[in-house]
């Protein structure tokens, strides 16, 4: 509205022709009705808007977003620290087997819950509950020699296990992970 | 996003090596710095030569070192057959539909009584027995053997699908596919037969686009093909009998899948349609050819 008047009021001051066809293009080589749309719709003009770069401190943004990579475990001042976490020693490459932690600096230990026999009495399936240790490199079978025999002392009562030597992974029965856990921590893995 | 910050955590190893020990020759790299190596005494580092493609006989360059947990894992390969089987039935679609008597045109009525006319019992004219009949038990509609892998299986089979390659003598690194001098194909079977490739070779680069001497060859022999680091997979890597990798395209494998295995959070993620659902639609959305449609 107001664009208007001032265009109204622009075109008296200047003093050319009111009319909304100016008399440029008549003298133009190209007719109207040649491009009727040229004139039909008002030219569009672009303009870039100008960028500036301005120097934020993001670290309050990245602190907030998700870790990628599992990140190195910090110092604390002494092991184990009150989860019960130890770091792996230089004592665990002594034996003739090493186990190998997971990138989350934790024990490859697994749990399993394989189903056993019907209970003909209660008419549900009795579950068995294993202990999987997983990335054991060397000999395998002393590792598993070791393991029963401290389990065994331990608990007591037999422990059963199998190993899969191409797999690099054990198979404990009859243990609870507390103790396996115990048995890896003390030789240093 | 995970290679960017390996990367970045290399970058300042190296710095930090190179600030203290001289420069050695820029492409023997025996003491390169693996990131996160396996403290297990029971693993070597496995090493490769790096070699040129300039000319026909071998000219060893240097020796470079490879991370075990990539180029030594254990042959799985009960791991590398899932992988193999995945790839080659995931994108099977069978579009048969074996129309069932109900579906047939016409037969909605008895064609002749059940008694006095000797002939056999019948219900309609496109039950099974009948020529032009529907089937019992066919083929029934669009079937789609589409599953996903789990992450950790899929990665497990990249680095023992290498670890095979290596341990058989089969993969070899050069220092530069782009931009070699010759391009006549018979330079390139001259190579390839002195260098006893074998029957098929890969050439495996870090950059989309290959220029030089190596893309005129891929073009004249069907069985030299060239391929981008994005691309590799482990049916590729079993089908050529000769894997060859540049400098560049090491360092990358090696970034993304140590980025991969040592990523946090769970990597028995299940797949889910949903939430790739968006990503997936909007796939061609940049593409915008005058003529050709787009790529999917």
């Amino acid at each position: 509205m107001i664009c208007s008047t001032l265009r109204n009021l622009a075109s008296r001051t200047a003093g050319s022709t009111a009319s909304f066809f100016s008399t440029s293009t008549v003298n133009r080589t190209e007719k109207l009705w040649e491009n009727p749309w040229k004139y039909a719709i008002p030219e569009k003009t672009k303009t870039l808007a100008t960028v500036q770069e301005v120097p934020v401190d993001w670290s309050f943004v990245e602190r907030l977003m998700p870790i990628g990579i599992v990140p190195e475990v910090p110092k604390h001042e002494s092991y184990p620290t009150p989860s019960g976490w130890t770091p792996p020693t230089d004592a665990g490459k002594m034996h003739p087997y090493y186990v190998r932690r997971r990138p989350d600096h934790l024990l490859p230990l697994y749990l399993e819950r394989k189903r056993d026999l019907l209970n003909e009495k209660t008419l549900d399936f009795d579950y068995v509950e294993l202990v999987i240790v997983r990335n054991v490199d060397g000999d395998v079978f002393a590792c598993e020699h070791d393991l029963r025999s401290f389990l065994e002392e331990k608990l007591g009562h037999p422990v059963a296990s199998h190993v899969d030597e191409l797999k690099g992974r054990i198979k404990i029965k009859g243990a609870p992970r507390g103790l396996i856990e115990q048995f890896f921590y003390s030789k240093g893995f | 996003m995970l290679s960017r910050q390996i990367r970045h955590l290399l970058i300042s190893n190296r710095a930090l090596s190179t600030a203290t020990s001289s420069t050695s020759g820029s492409s023997s790299d025996t003491q390169r710095p693996l990131w996160r190596k396996p403290e297990s005494p029971f693993v070597q580092i496995p090493q490769a030569w790096v070699s040129s493609l300039e000319t026909i006989e071998d000219q060893k360059q240097g020796l470079v070192d490879l991370h075990p947990d990539i180029f030594r894992t254990s042959p799985r390969i009960d791991i590398l057959h899932r992988n193999l089987t995945w790839q080659s039935v995931y994108r099977n679609v069978q579009m048969t539909k074996m129309l069932t008597k109900a579906e047939m045109p016409g037969g909605g009525r008895k064609p002749w009584p059940q008694k006095k006319t000797g002939r056999a019992h019948v219900g309609s004219i496109r039950a099974p027995q009948f020529i032009r009949g529907g089937f019992a038990n066919g083929v029934r509609g669009p079937r789609t053997w589409f599953y996903m892998l789990p992450d950790a299986v899929r990665i497990q089979g990249l680095c023992v699908a290498l670890t095979l390659k290596h341990t058989q003598d089969d993969l070899h690194i050069v220092d530069n596919l782009q931009n070699l001098q010759n391009g006549d194909p018979k330079f390139w079977i001259d190579l390839c037969e002195a260098r006893n490739y074998g029957y098929s070779v890969l050439f495996v680069d870090d950059a989309d686009t290959v220029s030089g001497g190596l893309a005129e060859a891929q073009q004249a022999l069907p069985w030299l093909n060239v391929m981008p680091v994005y691309g590799l997979n482990c049916f590729s890597l079993i089908k050529y009998d000769t894997v060859v990798l540049s400098r560049n395209a090491l360092d990358r494998i090696e970034e993304r899948l140590l980025g991969h295995i040592h990523r946090a959070g769970p990597m028995n993620k299940k797949y889910r349609y949903m939430d790739y659902k968006e990503k997936i639609l909007q796939e061609a959305e940049a593409e915008e050819h005058p003529h050709m449609p787009p790529v999917v």
